[in-house]
């Protein structure tokens, strides 16, 4: 929630904040009382929760990783968001703002993305509310990602080519915080991962907040007591919302980062490693910068990780100790990947790959319990494990 | 050169009938040298009251394609933070109109607040304009600073602004009110009609002068401000005319020739 102790004024510790034009200004604060007015409301938490339940097919499953936990010598449970309408966890922040969006009586939404996959969302979430969307998308994601952004358009929404600096995630980010300042009453604008301005950062921590909340309370079912809880870290909305019910629980919370090529090659995504504070896209957090505070490109195999910043309240849990951080590389993300496939029948999105590859590589006692978020399917990346699998054979 | 309070200098200029004319200019575009002969330019032209000077960004939020377009490829022949206060210098040593540093946050906070309002001071700039800046932000971090050194702020109010929003930034500017006189990005087409909005902010001008910025292009969109505003930046308009469109526009000559050819019209303003 908004009013959480860790926020003070939209700051989490000395990250966050609005560093927004005052074009935006009002838009913010309309948003931040709306949000707080609805999840405040108990018919808005119901509507949610039943789309949560019937449009998305939640709760996801908890389910023991058997072979996977035998070769990382340690046991091993997965979160299988992969199994949520869409594809993966994305879908619950979407539905979310859609919902809330229709709340607040906005006429069109706007999206950025990445891999597509939050695009895919959002369009899905925009057709179940029957309002127009439009998704930008950097002009070069769009070429990696084809299949997404037909499937975007089948959808109905528009997808724009953002064609400016380095046409990926960061830019496109950029192409719709501009659209906004030139519609600001009637767009509302769905950011997909936990990071911007204040509020969104907590807000979409908060409908991803399922995630870990249907853990718990499988947990209590199953009677696991889970030691380690893991997760992949682009802007990092899979991670906080598996994390966010455990925060104050004595359990270890590990985010695994983009390596890219490697941690000193110039050409990762590791943000909370490589990077240094700044401000990016409104809010002060861990950026890759230059010595010039210019926003560095960031580099991974994999297009939902490659944004060279982070969610504010990550780099505040980071600061802190709370947050773990580790980075895998590239390679080992695909090797991962693949290996899950045989070992347990599941294609994981080359995003969750990370996580997976640091639970094979990391060194255990072997009385852990580790509960790794499966966040999203791997489809989308068919191409990428298939030319890289073609590689090795 | 300049030793007065950049308040007082605003402040005076700004007591004119007419509108004065600023200019924005993306330092380092369309590159360094032709550059260099365009802040001269700006700082003998008659028609130029002061003048902005663009910090490029790598993620310029607020921004056109026009000034995007101009950041980028000033980032990519290498436009550093010291290039910028080198201009402002050769500017100074000229003339001593006002002028703005204007960009984002993120570059002023990697090179150090203090640091850079000293550079920006010994370089002769009269103030900063930083449109991502946060109000709380300025006031722990800036604000003393500034005041140490005689440099002034802007800060913006927009058709979308509150009412306190308009309070606050005409309590806290110290240079002059930035009124975005559109409800989009730097060089688009206006959606609206700016008199209504800067008849709005008149109550207000007694502290602090009003000058108006995005979408004004023309001596018409300056003329058609008169008796509303103290001042009219144009900025991505002028940077259109600047931009080499075939191999014979790259030369020096023929950039400058370009920016006096749009400036040319500016004149008939001069009474």
């Amino acid at each position: 929630m908004t009013n959480h102790p860790i926020i003070k004024r939209g700051y989490y510790g000395d990250f966050g904040g609005q560093f927004i034009p005052e074009m935006l200004r009002r838009n913010f604060e309309e948003l931040e009382k709306a949000f707080n007015e609805a999840w405040a409301d108990e018919a808005f938490r119901k509507e949610y929760l039943e789309l949560m339940r019937d449009f998305v097919g939640r709760p996801t499953p908890l389910q023991k990783a058997e072979r996977w936990s035998e070769r990382c010598g340690v046991e091993i449970w997965f979160k299988r968001e992969d199994l949520a309408h869409t594809g993966a966890h994305k879908i619950n922040n979407a539905v979310g703002q859609v919902l809330l969006a229709h709340r607040m009586g906005k006429s069109h939404i706007i999206a950025e993305t990445g891999a597509g996959q939050h695009g895919v969302a959002t369009a899905t979430a925009c057709a179940w509310a029957g309002l127009p969307c439009t998704v930008f998308m950097g002009a070069d994601d769009m070429k990696r990602q084809k299949p997404n952004v037909e499937r975007m358009r089948l959808l109905g929404a528009e997808v724009r080519a953002a064609k400016t600096g380095s046409m990926t995630l960061k830019d496109a980010t950029n192409e719709a915080m501009r659209f906004w300042i030139a519609n600001p009453t009637d767009t509302h604008y769905v950011i997909g991962s936990a990071v911007g301005p204040h509020p969104y950062p907590m807000m979409v921590a908060e409908f991803h907040r399922i995630i870990g909340e249907e853990t718990m309370t499988a947990c209590a079912r199953l009677d696991l007591k889970p030691t380690h809880l893991v997760a992949c870290l682009g802007g990092g909305s899979n991670a906080l919302g598996l994390f966010l019910p455990y925060i104050d629980q004595e359990i270890a919370l590990v985010g695994v980062e983009a390596g890219g090529e490697s941690l000193d090659s110039g050409r990762t995504a590791a943000t909370i490693e490589k990077g240094s504070p700044g401000i990016l896209h409104g809010a002060k957090t861990m950026v890759l910068q230059d010595g010039e505070g210019q926003i560095q490109e960031a580099h991974s195999v994999s297009a939902g990780l490659d944004y060279p910043g982070i969610g504010p309240l990550h780099a505040h849990l980071a600061a802190v100790g709370r947050l773990q951080t580790e980075a895998v590389s590239d390679t080992e993300a695909l090797k991962a990947g693949m290996l899950c496939t045989r070992l347990e029948g599941i294609l994981p999105a080359l995003e969750t790959s990370h996580a997976l590859a640091w639970t094979l590589k990391a060194e255990w006692k072997g009385d852990e319990l580790v509960l790794l978020n499966l966040s999203g399917r791997g489809d989308k990346d068919l191409e990428t494990y298939i030319n890289d699998h073609g590689r090795h054979v | 050169m300049i030793t007065d309070d950049m308040s007082d200098i605003f402040k005076r200029l700004m007591h004119a009938d007419d509108v004065n004319l600023s200019v924005f200019l993306t330092a380092g575009y369309p590159n360094m040298t032709a550059c260099g002969h365009l802040i001269e330019l700006l700082a003998r032209h008659p028609a130029v009251s002061f003048v902005e000077l663009g910090m490029p960004f790598s993620d310029p939020l607020a921004d056109g394609p026009t000034i995007q377009r101009a950041s980028e490829i000033a980032l990519k022949q290498g436009t550093r933070l010291d290039d910028v206060l080198s201009l402002s210098k050769q500017f100074r040593s000229i003339c001593d109109k006002p002028l703005m540093l204007m960009g984002y946050c993120n570059p002023v906070y990697r090179r150090g607040v203090e640091r850079f309002v000293k550079e920006a001071r010994a370089a002769g700039a009269s103030g900063l304009i930083l449109p991502d800046l946060p109000y709380e932000s300025y006031s722990r971090d800036f604000a003393e600073a500034l005041g140490q050194e005689g440099l002034s702020m802007s800060f913006f109010v927009s058709p979308t602004s509150t009412k306190e929003g308009i309070e606050r930034a005409f309590e806290t500017s110290t240079a002059f009110v930035y009124g975005v006189a559109n409800v989009g990005l730097t060089g688009d087409i206006p959606s609206m009609d700016r008199g209504d909005f800067f008849r709005g902010l008149q109550n207000h001008r007694a502290r602090c002068p009003i000058v108006a910025g995005f979408g004004i292009a023309t001596p018409e969109d300056v003329n058609g401000l008169t008796g509303l505003v103290d001042g009219a930046i144009v900025g991505s308009a002028f940077l259109r005319a600047l931009e080499p469109k075939n191999e014979s526009m790259l030369d020096t000559t023929s950039i400058v020739q370009r920016a006096e050819d749009f400036l040319e019209p500016f004149n008939l303003n001069l009474k």
